[in-house]
């Protein structure tokens, strides 16, 4: 199923509303949901990370009827106990619990250890990375976001250095 | 200021979480395949070290509860009575946790400010289990988790702090929003909350991702040091402004420690902090610090009911408490 937004992504985010007796369907990709979710974000706060907020805050209970296919996690789940249920959960709910995610952690991206030890050459990876990131928010003219990911460059670079 | 810290801080910990590559979550995974996974990490440890393992569904309340007074295991292990077990090092400071919330948590403790070198050793550990055993990990998100607060290096450091200044002038809160910023958290190690018993706090790291091992215990330590150096200023006015009756109160806590007929342990707790506070004072001469913090874990009440080798009753364990207390305070104190 491709994204009701873009219509280019795969959708991985599914949402089913009931207002006034109304269903309305949403399927969104990932990049798409994160923005929504963004935009939702203001004004929800912390309250999106767990649903017992939602209830609290009088929004709209939606049912996220996504679901892990490896392990049978719904959405539903995720959002109510905060856990997920297998390693490919973050992979195949990844429109949910991305922006949980980069909410609790204010990252989604791994720079520590890894299982063969190896460090490789994760941290000049990361720099590239942040470099596109540091393009991307100057276009957009998030300059906020471009100074916090020049001080992560220039951590990165400190840390390289010695 | 080294001397001070060993006063402010009890222990430090390192804890890695890990999970099996293939397998689903503890929460979902199935009974029979958790099963294999404490047999699977005991044997990558073999050679490493001497280690024992303790199955949930095996071990007594007792010593499940002393294991737990000791931090090697945690409350929701305790409660995993079908797959749940620990694998610990002859020494205890190394403990490894199997289907607590995540398949694999691997665990040092050490007294006093030993972050790194607590670090080191369950480093090696976790080498040692990733020979045997494929971890799941992903190049963006790092070691999967079950819980998302813990993705990426998986890795939580704390330190046991000791902090009676703070907590007397009621500002530990004010701790708490500084080094929140730092992406710290802190919380009573007994009792609730902000309020524990005993003035012993524990802090550690929140963001476990987008950071190195190495970034994590740094800002620790940072933190660490910022709340010892706040703590050292309060004890130095509280012992101003409390002058004589502060002095007063301390040895009457040590008087009551060394003399009392029976004791409970949130009493026992309050007068030894009390004590621990005389001691940085110089008022108590105290010989072994080490087995001063030892005594603090023996008179928890399933310690003690252990040490006890009876079945006691709680008044009984109360009177075996105060005499266990005096006896070892009397060897290792003196006014
Ligand atoms: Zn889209
Ligand atoms: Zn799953």
């Amino acid at each position: 199923m491709l994204c009701d937004n873009c219509k280019k992504n795969q959708a991985t985010y599914h949402s089913i509303k009931k207002i006034n007796g109304v269903t309305t369907e949403r399927h969104l990709c990932y990049e798409c949901h994160l923005k929504q979710a963004e935009k939702e974000s203001d004004f929800n706060g912390i309250g999106e990370l767990f649903s017992g907020f939602k209830n609290l805050f009088g929004l709209p209970t939606h049912r996220n009827v996504a679901r892990c296919g490896v392990c049978g996690t719904t959405a539903d789940e995720f959002l109510e106990t905060g856990f997920v249920g297998c390693p490919h959960c973050y992979e195949e709910l990844s429109g949910v619990i991305m922006p949980v995610v980069s909410k609790v952690q204010s990252d989604t991206r791994h720079t520590g250890k890894s299982p063969n030890g190896k460090k490789g050459n994760a941290a000049a990876e990361e720099y590239e990375e942040l470099r596109r990131q540091l393009d991307l928010a100057i276009e957009s003219e998030r300059y906020e976001d471009a100074s916090v990911i020049r001080d992560k460059m220039r951590t990165l670079r400190g840390i390289s250095n010695e | 200021m080294n001397k001070a810290l060993n006063n402010i801080i009890i222990s430090s910990r390192i804890r890695l979480a890990r999970n099996i590559d293939g397998l689903p979550f503890p929460e979902k995974v199935s009974a029979d395949k958790a099963a294999l996974i404490p047999r699977d990490v005991y044997a990558a440890l073999s050679g490493v070290d001497t280690y024992t393992i303790y199955r949930m569904n095996e071990i007594s309340e007792t010593d499940g509860n002393v294991l737990k007074e000791k931090h090697l295991i945690s409350e929701d292990l305790l409660r995993n009575k079908d797959t749940g077990a620990a694998i610990i090092n002859e020494s205890e400071t190394v403990s490894i946790l199997i289907n607590e919330e995540d398949h694999v948590r691997e665990q040092c403790i050490l007294p006093g400010f030993a972050l790194k070198e607590a670090f080191t050793a369950i480093n090696a550990v976790d080498d040692a289990i990733a020979k045997k055993v494929r971890f799941a990990y992903g190049e963006k998100l790092g070691y999967l988790t079950a819980c998302p607060t813990n993705l990426g290096t998986g890795m939580r450091a704390s330190a046991m702090m000791f902090l009676p200044g703070l907590s007397i002038y009621n500002s530990l809160q004010a701790c708490v929003n500084a080094i929140s910023r730092l992406n710290m958290t802190i919380r009573g190690v007994y009792g609730e909350g902000s309020d524990s018993v005993g003035y012993i706090y524990q802090v550690s790291n929140q963001k476990t991702l987008g950071v190195s091992e190495r970034q994590i215990i740094d800002a620790v330590e940072t933190s660490v040091g910022h709340i010892a150096e706040a703590e050292l200023k309060a004890r130095d006015s509280l012992k101003t402004s409390g002058g004589d009756e502060l002095k007063d109160k301390i040895m009457r806590a040590y008087g009551i420690l060394t003399n009392a007929y029976k004791i409970d342990s949130k009493e026992f707790m309050q007068l030894m902090a009390l004590v621990n506070l005389g001691a940085y004072y110089g008022y108590i001469k105290l010989s072994d610090r080490e087995q001063f913090l030892k005594l603090i874990t023996n008179a928890q009440p399933a310690n003690i009911a252990s040490l006890s080798n009876k079945d006691l009753n709680g008044d009984e364990r109360d009177v075996f408490r105060a005499k266990y207390v005096s006896k070892v305070l009397s060897t290792i104190t003196k006014k």
